[in-house]
């Protein structure tokens, strides 16, 4: 024993700090909640910090922050540093901000902060793509770039950077704007970056809603764990039990579109649409999940968005935290909805193609954001086409012409979720087979298997949407209750496919 | 009863709930919600740990037949004959395995079989086709072991060699078809004995005990929820086989079978340019035709019909060492061989080595009346 302490010392620092994120690497190797390794490590975190007396609130925050770093550290220890390092120069710049009064001090302190933040940023995830892009530009009028094009593929993207750069940007917004008060405690700014369940794919928090939740006691309350316990469960169930099927859908095709017959390509795309919503919002809700466990409450990321009226109603629904934080911190300050209508336009598409660009440095995606764009341009011209058309309007307001509202929307998200990919060309070849019927392989899957599973999604949604769960609920005994989250859990692992896959929105 | 109508704008499509559950007079006390909560979430986790252990027990204990679904669907139709069943006629019919992979499971018609060893042997013959999808030397000698234990008594049993995998001498082809989850614990240090890579069974271990619901999943699906399968075919042998065993394979065009054959080269592409048969991959043969000396059990080895594409796909000196190898073998335990390889056209022949249901026909006649009602004639019980 004396021997293995004696060698340990003998060793740098750095070499034993490697060592043990090695080892913290091995037993979480991904920070995904649906693991067994995630589930260990939520428990060892749950006891640790309930066990601490309510008196010591700091205590409790603190331990947050050190199971936060390591579990971002299990993934990457330098880049745990980096995220660290830049929420302590954003915490020092909000300080800086709060003890001036001197406006082009505060402004420049501002554009300090989120030039370090969009740097980074920048930095990891769009470098890539506007070298390669400037490459490909000078190559094209016969200018020699001078430097080698990078793989994409090769390119280390860190988990969420672009979930906390825009927390961090929203801070010290909100700090100049003076809607908030610089926060003057670091371990309370620390966890509102760093608070894993958001940390790697949202929901996108804000600092005035997160760090007045840090300053309140927390008490073990069994309602709330109740509720923390339901969403990780419903959580759990769409990402394993639903998105993790679809998957098998539509990620051979979407690989490789040129080998599938039309019909395959369809239900791809009918699969992809699924998929990437119940990825996503089943992450969201196993945040919100876990968030509820730690006595935290996360901004509410989805509401049943396939079930939209029109595509405006849509980005009401669907990445709520994202839309939000497009809306206050890029539509409004371009000048919003105020100014001609061309002016509101142009906004939207701005506005959109932004949205599209954080999603991934990638053609698809921006053409992705742009297409939402348009839609929303053509919406609000249909919605105005309409106004002086009371028949219209009525047909629109009538039982069919709901439902075939609801259909046209999700086909068109269906259809614009193509685009959402890394690669343009395959996109193009997607939608080349949807609508120039070819011949191909089909997939050697059930389709019986994806139609329920689509009856299912909706059934749910519509029990939901109808109000008739919010009055069955609460009237629910509560071993049937219990039942049914025994069921969901076995449901979840029973349905699970082999190939488990990660969360789409990590990537971003 | 009360009748409610959701308020929402989606609800004038006339969706009406009756719900059958009593409405609350008032709002339950704080105090009472949080005792309902602590039920829920005890109650829920109760309900799931006891589901999760009772299926483990239901499936170790083999009453539901999940750990090797193509197995116990087998042996359920296995049981179903006459012969085989616990209490058989008088005078007991003679009783005739065959064992092998899906080549002989698809080649041989063992009900015609049965029939036409009745009328020449004229006494009552109960043949049944055991073989499996991926049943290779390992699962032969594992399956006969098991029906052994399992109280099924064969007065003889034709095993069948497939000569390819019986070349897979570094790590056996048969183990990436056989799934260890299949395999009971205590048969592990056999199929590692016999050929298999040392690999650790996650359904063997806690996972098995405590997730046994996420680690029996795919033969869960299969068997009790087959719509929300993703897999188009079912995984258990019920529905794939007669109730003699025997998968009849359609007739195919000429162009089907060209692309029938490609993807079967490409299938043994990495095995072939290599091949030479070895005491390794002969090891599960071995075995089973020990087991059947052990239980007193006549044997006979069968070495089934190939197309000439597949049969020239075995290099030389490979190709050559295949049948003085096997009857060597077989020779040590008094087993005649039964090298059929040649004996079909290609056109009977589906994909180089399945045969098609006319090949099938044509194959369980000549292997009848040629091989097996002589052998079976000579010793009869």
């Amino acid at each position: 024993m004396f021997t293995l302490f004696a060698e340990a010392a003998a060793e740098p620092a750095y070499q034993s700090g490697l060592a043990y994120f090695r080892w913290l690497h091995n037993v979480l190797p991904a920070p995904f909640f649906h693991t067994q390794a995630f589930l260990a490590f939520f428990a060892l975190v749950l006891m640790v910090y309930w066990t601490i007396p309510r008196r010591w609130q700091m205590t409790r925050i603190w331990v947050l922050v050190v199971a936060s770093f390591h579990f971002y550290a299990a993934w990457s220890f330098e880049l745990a540093f980096l995220v660290t390092a830049t929420t302590v120069a954003d915490y020092l710049f909000g300080r800086a901000m709060g003890a001036t009064e001197r406006p082009r001090l505060r402004r420049l302190l501002l554009f300090a902060s989120i030039g370090m933040n969009l740097g980074i940023l920048c930095y990891f995830k769009y470098r890539g793509f506007f070298l390669n892009e400037l490459y490909e530009g000078l190559r094209r009028i016969g200018v020699e770039p001078g430097y080698e094009k990078l793989n994409p593929l090769a390119i280390f993207v860190p988990f969420g950077i672009s979930f906390y750069t825009f927390e961090a940007i929203s801070y010290a917004v909100d700090v100049y704007r003076r809607k908030i008060a610089p926060e003057k405690s670091l371990p309370r700014f620390l966890l509102f970056i760093l608070f894993f369940p958001h940390l790697v794919a949202g929901p996108i928090v804000r600092a005035g809603d997160f760090l007045t939740q840090t300053r309140r006691a927390k008490r073990w309350n069994w309602l709330r764990v109740q509720v923390g316990v339901q969403l990780f469960l419903i959580g759990a169930f769409k990402k394993m039990a639903i998105a993790d099927r679809m998957a098998l859908f539509c990620d051979p095709v979407f690989k490789n579109p040129e080998a599938y017959n039309s019909v395959a390509v369809w239900f791809a795309v009918l699969a992809y649409a699924v998929r990437i919503y119940c990825d996503f919002s089943g992450y969201s809700d196993m945040a919100l999940g876990a968030a509820h466990l730690l006595g935290y409450k996360l901004t509410n990321n989805f509401n049943m968005p396939y079930l939209a009226l029109n595509v405006s109603d849509f980005w009401r629904r669907w990445h709520i935290s994202l839309s939000t934080w497009l809306r206050d911190y890029v539509f409004i300050p371009l000048g919003g909805s105020r100014g001609s209508r061309w002016l509101n336009y142009r906004n939207l598409l701005l506005t959109m193609a932004i949205g599209g660009l954080w999603h991934g440095a990638a053609w698809g995606y921006i053409l992705w954001g742009v297409a939402h764009g348009l839609m929303l341009v053509a919406h609000k011209q249909f919605k105005d086409y309409c106004e002086p058309r009371p028949r219209l309007t009525a047909f629109l307001e009538s039982y069919v012409g709901i439902v075939l509202r609801v259909y046209v929307t999700f086909f068109c998200m269906s259809l614009c979720w193509v685009l959402f990919q890394p690669d343009l060309s395959k996109a193009l070849a997607v939608f080349e087979k949807l609508f120039h019927l070819q011949r191909g392989m089909g997939l050697p899957l059930s389709n019986r298997s994806l139609w329920y599973t689509v009856l299912f999604l909706f059934g749910c949604q519509w029990l939901v949407r109808s109000g008739v769960w919010a009055k069955v609920y609460p009237r629910l005994p509560a071993p049937v209750l219990g039942t049914g989250y025994a069921l969901c859990l076995c449901a979840a692992l029973v349905l699970a496919p082999d190939s488990g896959t990660t969360f789409i929105y990590f990537q971003f | 009863m009360l009748t409610v109508t959701a308020p929402s704008r989606l609800t004038r499509l006339r969706l009406r709930v009756v719900a059958v559950v009593r409405a609350p007079r008032a709002l339950p006390s704080r105090r009472s919600r949080r005792r309902a909560a602590v039920v829920a979430l005890a109650g829920g986790l109760v309900v799931a740990v006891a589901l999760q252990l009772a299926t483990a027990w239901a499936i170790r204990s083999e009453r539901l037949p999940l750990r090797d679904p193509l197995y116990s669907d087998k042996l359920a139709l296995l049981r179903a004959r006459p012969g085989f069943a616990p209490t058989v006629a008088d005078p007991p019919p003679l009783r005739l395995l065959f064992l092998g992979s899906s080549r002989t499971r698809d080649g041989i018609d063992a009900g015609a079989a049965g029939r036409d060893l009745a009328r020449r042997l004229a006494r009552p013959v109960e043949a049944f086709n055991f073989a499996q999808p991926g049943g290779g030397p390992v699962t032969t000698a594992v399956y006969l072991r098991r029906l052994l234990v399992d109280g099924v008594r064969p007065d003889a049993v034709v095993i069948e060699v497939h000569p390819a995998l019986i070349g897979a001498c570094e790590e056996s082809l048969e183990a990436q078809w056989v799934h260890p989850a299949r395999l009971r614990p205590e048969e592990m240090p056999l199929v590692r004995e016999l050929g298999f890579p040392d690999r650790a069974v996650e359904a063997h271990g806690p996972r098995g005990r405590w997730l046994a619901l996420s680690a029996y999943r795919l033969p869960l699906v299969d068997r009790y929820a087959p719509a929300l399968s993703v897999v188009p075919y079912p995984v258990g042998a019920r529905q794939a086989s007669d109730e003699f065993g025997h998968s009849r394979c359609r007739t195919v065009t000429d162009a089907e079978r060209a692309k029938l054959t490609e993807l079967t080269r490409k299938q043994y592409a990495d095995l072939m340019p290599g091949y030479a048969p070895c005491a390794r991959g002969l090891a599960g043969i071995r075995d089973a035709l020990e087991t059947c000396r052990r239980a007193n059990v006549r044997a006979a080895v069968l070495l089934s019909p190939e197309s000439s594409a597949f049969r020239g796909w075995y290099p030389e000196p490979g190709r050559s060492q295949i049948g003085p190898m096997v009857a060597d073998l077989a020779g040590a335990f008094g087993a005649p061989v039964f090298d059929a390889r040649a004996w079909l056209p290609d056109d009977l022949i589906g994909d180089g080595h399945h045969l098609t249901g006319p090949g099938a026909d044509a194959f369980t006649a000549r292997l009848s009346a040629h091989a097996l009602a002589p052998w079976l004639a000579k010793g009869a019980p």
